[in-house]
């Protein structure tokens, strides 16, 4: 997050250098005007969003979605993961220790490699952010559009790391290494 | 951009509800949703 805000705050600097040389004060002024009017616009979209995003935080729990994932074996459980993947809530810090967590289930690589891809790619919590802040067509077409990626992470996992590779199976490995 | 706020505001008072029924959370959706 850190990082994040500190590479924003080099961009907005960087702008603002490049515009008080194009337009001087002038054009900064009307810059802010324009981010204010933006901001000011998509406030209420932006409130809301995060209240739908909040509810489902708390809606999908953890368990649920281990429930979810065990439940399903072979190419149902690749579509089911990847969905999974979408819909988990929370950062990295959240979702590869559940990830760890699955070690001694026995559930194949590629189960996983679907998941990761799923929440990368799908993440439904982001629908609400792009609906508002971009459009609702475009967050359709654009979820569209990657829809399949995830599942194909995890049929070409199955056909290239095969279905006996699990996660306790590589740690055991790296261990004896 | 109004159609947009009102399916979300739809959305997050089904949510909201659903909480509430469901497993009485729905404060910390809230909670959640806000920080």
């Amino acid at each position: 997050m850190k990082q994040s805000l500190i590479i924003v705050y080099a961009a907005i600097a960087i702008l603002l250098v490049v515009t008080f040389f194009v337009g001087g004060f002038d054009l900064i002024g009307e810059a802010f005007g324009l981010a204010g009017s933006t901001g000011l616009n998509s406030a209420l979209m932006l409130i809301v969003s995060f209240l739908v995003i909040g509810q489902l935080n708390v809606l999908i729990t953890a368990d649920l979605l281990q429930k979810w994932l065990n439940r399903f074996k072979g190419w149902k459980a690749i579509v089911v993961s990847a969905l999974v993947g979408g819909l988990f809530p929370g950062g990295p810090y959240i979702y590869y220790p559940l990830i760890l967590s699955f070690r001694d289930k026995n559930l194949p690589v590629y189960v996983f490699a679907s998941f990761i891809f799923g929440k990368q790619v799908y993440d439904f919590s982001r629908l609400p952010m792009e609906i508002s802040l971009i459009s609702p067509e475009i967050a359709l077409l654009r979820t569209i559009i990657t829809l399949p990626i995830p599942i194909i992470i995890g049929l070409l996992g199955r056909r290239f790391v095969g279905t006996e590779m699990t996660l306790d199976f590589i740690s055991k490995g790296g261990e004896k290494k | 951009m109004i159609t947009s706020t009102v399916i979300l505001s739809v959305s997050a008072l089904a949510l909201f509800l659903l909480n509430w029924r469901k497993n009485g959370e729905h404060v910390e959706g809230l909670k959640q949703g806000v920080i």
